[in-house]
């Protein structure tokens, strides 16, 4: 086989499917990118047996292939001098000439037989949903931040995904917050369905969606969700957990509601955060007629500042870890947040004016 | 204005627990004493011994036959815990009157602080001599005083001479600290433990001096920023101070259970660990304390084939109530165990944190918990440690009642 790439085409695949790469694996073919032909394309799949990986490229040829890459492939494709790079494989020995310019390698591949065969799911009948992928992007970025990195309580890890009708929601939570957020399309028309899809796959698919604009197709398949766009087929795990029942955390009734302009009190916020310390990293809100005053006092001394803001219902006085507001203010594009509070020890609900559908509940911190 | 030079003093009780029995029961005074727990149980070690024991080779840790091996005329005492801790109060409480300053360093050690108070007690040897009297006047306990210019000098006076002294009192400063320091043996300095000692040898390090004389850079560069430290206590040299704040702040609560006997079986290992963990969490919350991270040790049986784990993890939040400590404790010791016979378990609560602070949780009803356990510790107070428990203390592996009679594991 023999073939000439564009160096940046083949880089952006090898990053792609990177993010499947385990560093380190039992299994040792893992640690590899696996080369395919079919009879019209070329694919370099990878997997850490939670995530699945897949890229094709275009390819004319018709001895097929199948050999295992060493992962350092990535670095040195992206060091290569030329635009173009030329790759060899040897069928007999398996070993892998990549030339460019003037640098020349010869890699030792290896035979394919313990890479996990992928098959790629299609899906099953009003099981799949189209989304562009900035849409994707803006809704994962609002959610994805809120869930655990703690591995102490393995299901909220996870993002819960509900499909029902033509709804998709996200629930997704540290157990210390909560974001809930709906989209509904006409066009989707699911049977009810739930999966919990890890948080780490998410984080890692926000990370390859920020090229141009595509179609992003998303289906469930047994214990898998699967992300299609453009030449990548993307299949995250579920998670086996069993996830809370959200219904009874989210109040009806706020007894203090304030509109804030969001630059601004993200401003305030950060600049209240570099006083707040300790595992809470705890600030004070208080609200009283048209203004909010943001108070911190910790060992290295005492802040405050008021923001301008506007306020109906009750004057209230809260604890709050700082870090939780920074993420909602960080992932949202809004000009103005609206923040419901629910007396002194109930829950702080962010929401964003232009989206009926978004919910942030943050639950203060106790001072006895 | 010329720095006013510290008079650090370490006062240190000899054969402290034997001596309080001999003041409870004067004819054990002249005889050889042994304060030792049932010399019928394998906890059965020497705790003290009176110097008339100690001549015969008696030393503290020996097995109860060895030391009678060692003096058949021995008299063995069972310790009583309570006895020494009011003792120990007793002599803080003489220390107190000579200055405010006054640091206890374990229970029968105190570092007293002495810089400045010469117009009130005289020389620093003069005040020394008159806190021997008072102690053993009032308590009829002998004590030894260390006299230095830091916490360490003085430290090392009383270990190194004033204990070997008649009149029990020594001093150390830096004009002379070398001249009587460092001729001793390597293992004689503080901080130095038995396997120190070896690294030294194995570099030609014998004595104290020898340490002094290397350039700092080489313990420095073995031994970072501890070989530093043992380079300058050669020296004599020790930037500590006694104010407060030198002990540093409770970092974790906890106990080790020395068992009774070997536990071969799952059941009975976790009863003592769910016992434990009650206990952890019960001093974690008289402290206004939350842990963030258990810890779970466990001691293998065999003393030739040494086994057994030491592991921590971190909870899922901070805790102080044993139903949520509990259950991480239990997956650290069914993950880490080898399923040999244990000998000792111990449980440490640690990274504390203030337990009215605290982040709320969605699905954990923290006021819940914690009502109940203010529930659980105020009958304890009132009625005994024994007065409400887990069942699984009833059960063959429960040490609630055992534990309730002792301080330190050792009898009350």
């Amino acid at each position: 086989m023999s073939l000439i790439l564009s160096k940046a085409s083949l880089y952006r695949s090898l990053d792609i499917v990177e993010k499947a790469l385990p560093k380190e694996s039992p299994i040792q073919a893992l640690e590899n990118v696996l080369l395919e032909s079919d009879s019209n394309q070329l694919t370099l799949s990878t997997t850490n047996l939670e995530l699945q990986v897949k890229v094709s490229l275009p390819y004319e040829g018709d001895e097929p292939v199948s050999v295992l890459i060493p992962a350092k492939i990535t670095d040195i494709i992206r060091f290569l001098p030329a635009p173009e790079v030329k790759l060899d494989l040897n069928p007999d020995n398996l070993q892998i000439a990549i030339s460019s310019g003037r640098a020349k390698y010869n890699l030792f591949g290896a035979a394919s037989s313990d890479f996990p065969r992928i098959e790629e799911a299609s899906p099953s009948h009003g099981e799949s949903m189209t989304i562009s992928s900035s849409e994707l992007k803006d809704i994962l970025r609002t959610v994805v931040f809120a869930a655990s990195t703690e591995e102490t309580r393995p299901a909220f890890n996870g993002v819960l995904f509900e499909f029902d009708a033509h709804r998709w929601s996200l629930i997704s939570s540290d157990t210390y917050r909560l974001v809930f957020k709906s989209i509904f399309n006409e066009a989707w028309r699911f049977q009810n369905n739930r999966c919990l899809v890890p948080a780490k796959a998410l984080r890692e698919l926000l990370k390859i969606l920020d090229q141009e604009e595509e179609e992003v197709t998303l289906f469930p398949s047994k214990d898998q969700l699967i992300f299609k766009f453009a030449s990548v087929y993307y299949a995250a795990r579920l998670l086996n957990e069993k996830y809370p029942d959200i219904s009874s955390v989210i109040p009806e009734r706020h007894s203090t509601r304030i509109m804030v302009n969001r630059k601004e009190i993200k401003e305030t916020i950060s600049r209240a955060a570099l006083l707040a310390e300790g595992l809470n990293n705890a600030i004070c809100l208080s609200v009283s007629d048209g203004s909010l005053t943001v108070r911190v006092s910790s060992q290295i001394g005492r802040m405050e500042e008021t923001v301008a803001i506007e306020h109906e219902g009750e004057e209230i006085d809260l604890y709050i870890n700082s870090r939780f507001i920074m993420d909602i203010l960080k992932a949202t594009t809004t000009e103005a947040v609206v923040v419901d509070f629910h007396g002194k020890t109930g829950p702080v609900i962010f929401r964003l004016p232009d989206d009926e559908h978004y919910l942030y509940l943050v639950l203060p911190i106790k001072m006895d | 204005m010329e720095k006013q030079r510290q008079a650090i003093l370490l006062a240190d009780a000899e054969s402290f627990y034997a001596s309080v029995e001999i003041t409870h029961n004067p004819s054990l005074r002249g005889k050889p004493v042994a304060v030792c727990g049932d010399p019928a149980l394998r906890h059965g070690l020497v705790l003290a011994a009176s110097k008339e024991a100690k001549a015969y080779g008696v030393k503290t840790g020996q097995p109860a036959w060895e030391c009678r091996r060692l003096c058949p005329g021995v008299i063995f005492v069972r310790p009583h815990m309570n006895r020494y801790l009011e003792s120990a109060l007793e002599m803080t409480r003489i220390f107190e009157q000579f200055t405010d300053r006054v640091v206890p360093y374990s229970i029968d050690e105190h570092f007293l602080d002495l810089s400045g108070c010469e117009r009130l007690w005289g020389t620093p040897h003069e005040a020394a001599r008159r806190i021997l009297r008072q102690v053993w006047d009032e308590t009829g306990i002998r004590c030894r005083i260390g006299l230095g210019e830091n916490p360490l000098q003085a430290k090392m006076a009383c270990d190194r001479f004033a204990k070997k002294r008649v009149d029990g009192f020594f001093e150390l400063n830096s004009t002379n600290y070398a001249a009587h320091v460092w001729s001793l043996p390597i293992g004689n300095l503080f901080g130095v433990g038995p396997r120190m000692k070896d690294h030294f040898n194995r570099m030609a390090v014998r004595t104290i001096g020898d340490l002094a004389r290397l350039p700092r850079e080489i313990p420095t560069r073995r031994w970072g920023v501890n070989g530093l430290l043992l380079w300058l206590n050669a020296h004599g040299i020790d930037y500590s101070t006694l104010q407060p704040g030198t002990l540093a702040p409770q970092k974790g609560v906890g106990h080790c259970a020395t068992l009774p006997r070997d536990y071969a079986s799952r059941q009975e290992i976790e009863a003592v660990l769910l016992e434990l963990t009650e206990e952890a969490c019960f001093r974690a919350r008289t402290l206004g304390k939350m842990g963030t991270t258990v810890h779970v040790y466990c001691r293998g049986a065999d003393f030739d084939h040494p086994s057994g784990f030491s592991r921590q993890k971190k909870l899922p939040e901070p805790a102080s109530a044993a139903t949520e400590v509990y259950p991480v404790a239990q997956q650290l010791f069914r993950r880490h165990w080898d399923g040999r016979p244990v000998r000792a378990v111990g449980l440490n609560l640690s990274g504390l944190t203030d337990r009215r602070c605290y982040q709320l949780s969605l699905f954990n009803h923290r006021e819940i918990t914690n009502s109940l356990s203010a529930a659980m510790d105020e009958i304890r107070e009132r009625f005994g440690p024994t007065a409400l428990f887990r069942a699984a203390s009833l059960t063959s592996g429960g040490q609630l009642f055992t534990r309730a009679n002792m301080i330190g594991g050792h009898e009350k």
